[in-house]
């Protein structure tokens, strides 16, 4: 049995000890729009790219880059209503 | 969009208005659990500790959270990875990387997602340690530029920049990237 016999499950590790479901993760990352940051010596920048498939999308309520708390931010690549549910979090 | 107030912090909640009309009525639904909790999770940490959360910590609870999404029935992952900026409890300019894994890493510079490896060589070269901020926001459009298809402007693209001066995390204004966009010309 191969590693793709365990790969349904995340919560099962496969037998060359990897989690496949968690590299399947990665690879939605790796898809996702490009996401950078740089820390200088007096703060830090953080950019993304907000491009979309259609001309017709309405981009005004799109917003990546989000404040957190008063002095921290995030930016993220991959699934965007995932990141949504990140926020929530914090 | 709306903004909401957290003692002297903010949480932003944003509307992705993409998919169809019938996410609209979820999100405002979506949105006011993000209001709800995330005012409770950082009133919280401000109620017990008289300070808004410091950026480590911010990251640690974040990690915790997406690490949970990797050992429990049920669940899958998150499909996202993070970069976190924001200026230490010691004052120190900070950026972290967290993954779906739940592993976190502290960076100098770093790219995530798409043409990540490109970008990560061009900053490579492009990093150095005495680097002031608008220096690194001119780099980090270079090097958002190096992957980019088509002419980027004020609206396709976003900036988020906190500055050790004062510490307040801020989105850059349309106006302000094209006016950095503009210089880098």
């Amino acid at each position: 049995m191969g590693d793709s016999a365990y790969s349904f499950s995340l919560t099962t590790f496969s037998r060359t000890g990897k989690l496949l479901q968690i590299e399947y993760a990665l690879n939605a990352v790796a898809n996702g729009r490009t996401a950078l940051g740089i820390a200088a010596t007096d703060g830090v920048v953080i950019a993304t790219d907000k491009k979309f498939a259609s001309s017709l999308v309405e981009g005004e309520g799109v917003q990546k880059v989000e404040r957190i708390t008063k002095g921290s931010g995030f930016v993220y690549s991959g699934v965007g209503p995932d990141y949504r549910v990140l926020g929530e979090c914090e | 969009m709306c903004w909401v107030s957290v003692n002297d912090g903010l949480i932003f909640c944003a509307v992705f208005c993409l998919e169809s009309t019938h996410m609209v009525l979820l999100q405002s639904f979506i949105i006011y659990i993000i209001v709800r909790k995330g005012r409770k999770s950082a009133q919280a940490y401000y109620r017990e500790y008289n300070e808004t959360k410091p950026v480590g910590q911010l990251v640690k609870s974040t990690a915790s959270v997406m690490q949970e999404y990797t050992q429990s029935g049920g669940v899958r992952p998150f499909g996202v990875s993070l970069l976190v900026a924001g200026i230490d409890s010691d004052g120190s300019p900070r950026l972290f990387q967290v993954d779906p894994s739940g592993a976190y890493f502290g960076w100098k510079a770093t790219a995530i997602g798409k043409n990540y490896v490109n970008a990560k060589n061009f900053l490579e070269k492009r990093y150095q340690e005495d680097m002031e901020l608008e220096d690194a926001i001119h780099t980090a459009l270079l090097t958002l530029r190096e992957g980019f298809e088509g002419e980027m402007n004020g609206t396709n693209i976003e900036v988020g920049v906190v500055s050790k001066s004062d510490g307040v995390f801020r989105l850059l204004t349309p106006e302000q990237i094209q006016d950095y966009l503009d210089e880098a010309n």
